[in-house]
């Protein structure tokens, strides 16, 4: 195996490991940010409310496409032939 | 194509070409997911791109053997299927236009190898007989003097015909560089390049510089070279009458120099023959030649390479700059 096909599997292997870790903070936090957005005043909850949103969304596209990279990859692969 | 089918299979290549892809997708859904909980309009267009560029680029992986000999087959239907007269080895060569190109160049350059010896050894004759002087005792005369100057510019053609040889080499060399390096190395270089947006700009233009100079580049020359070269006719007609001029008169700076008499039989035999005639004949077929060749080595290469350079420009904006679709912002 090549240096270079050892060195971007190393980079693969550390984004599918950072890329989910990274998913379940966002969850997490959007989920902190909601309950917070529950005890501010009725003026700011919406602003709360929606950058919780914001980070569970973020923290769920992040899951589904690190998850299904291969699968894309392997979909989009056989679009020409 | 060796690499592309190796490309299109499980392979070094193939690995490091899907590992980019894979690594560029997850990039790409990180920046989208950390977008939207930022509220980061920019990184989130970013993401979005970067995705439709590697299911782009996985497509293009994945059908790259096909897209190249469908290209190459697009390509031989425009090229001559007869064989040509001055082209050593066509039925070998027939398998890419840029092929059928390198083996009418080599055509040429074997064709004026044996131009280039035949006018030597006629220059040789020519200067011999320009030379020959008779001394009659107090009276000296020169009969073919006048032909110094057509030997100097047969030496000044001579010179010229070296020069379109050089070309014609450096063309050869450029066309076996084209066949050997375009499809099979550049073409999945640039694909392997532009997967990772970093390196997308020079991907295509690695990429386009293969398809400009593999697909195009041969195609002005296809058209010089059908349905027979325009240098072919040329070369024919200067080399018989090289030929012939040759078998009539090699035999001339043989004589026995030291003989006064079979010198003066020789001026008679010649001037009874209209050697300057055939001289003159000789020479008249020597600059359509040169107009042929300057026409194909000089003329078509430069036509080409414009084209060839106005393609690759146009193609590698097109394929190192992101290609957007407009409803997928709607998603």
């Amino acid at each position: 195996m090549s240096f270079i096909e050892t060195l971007l599997l190393d980079i693969q292997a550390a984004l599918y490991t950072i890329g989910p870790i990274l998913s379940v903070i966002l969850i997490i936090l959007g989920g902190i940010v909601y309950g917070l957005a529950q005890t501010q005043p009725a003026e700011n909850r919406g602003k709360w409310q929606n950058a919780a949103v914001g980070m569970v969304i973020g923290g769920v596209v992040i899951a589904a496409i690190i998850g299904g990279a291969t699968l894309i990859r392997e979909t989009s692969s056989k679009l020409l032939t | 194509m060796a690499v592309l089918e190796e490309l299109s299979t499980a392979s070094s290549t193939y690995n490091i070409a899907i590992t980019v892809i894979v690594i560029s997708i997850i990039l790409s859904g990180i920046a989208i997911g950390v977008g939207k909980a930022i509220r980061s309009r920019r990184l989130e267009l970013f993401g979005r791109e970067e995705l439709i560029q590697s299911v782009i680029n996985s497509a293009l992986i994945g059908g790259l053997f096909i897209i190249t000999t469908t290209m190459n087959g697009a390509l031989l239907s425009l090229t001559p299927q007869a064989p040509a007269a001055m082209c050593p080895s066509i039925e070998g060569n027939l398998s890419s236009a840029a092929g059928y190109v390198e083996c009418n160049l080599v055509g040429i350059e074997s064709g004026l190898h044996s131009v280039n010896d035949l006018l030597i050894h006629s220059n040789y004759v020519i200067a011999f007989v320009s030379k020959i002087e008779l001394n009659m005792a107090i009276v000296s005369s020169q009969p073919f003097f006048s032909l110094e100057w057509v030997a100097q510019s047969i030496n000044s053609f001579l010179q010229q015909l070296y020069f379109f040889s050089s070309l014609v080499s450096l063309q050869i060399t450029f066309i076996a560089f084209i066949i050997s390096a375009a499809f099979p190395v550049l073409l999945p270089t640039g694909l392997i390049l532009r997967c990772f947006f970093a390196t997308r700009r020079i991907g295509g233009a690695i990429m386009a510089m293969a398809i400009g100079f593999y697909v195009v580049y041969p195609l002005m020359f296809t058209l010089a070279f059908n349905p027979t070269p325009y240098t072919e006719k040329s070369t024919l007609e200067l080399s018989q009458t090289l030929t012939s001029f040759n078998n009539r008169y090699s035999s001339v700076p043989l004589v026995d120099i030291g003989e006064e008499n079979i010198i003066q039989e020789k001026i008679n035999e010649l001037s009874k023959n209209d050697f300057v005639g055939e001289v003159n004949a000789l020479l008249d077929a020597v600059p359509p030649l040169i107009s042929d060749l300057a026409f194909v080595l000089i003329v078509i290469p430069l036509i080409s390479a414009v084209i060839t350079i106005v393609f690759i420009l146009e193609l590698a904006t097109l394929l190192g700059s992101e290609i957007a679709f407009k409803g997928f912002d709607l998603i």
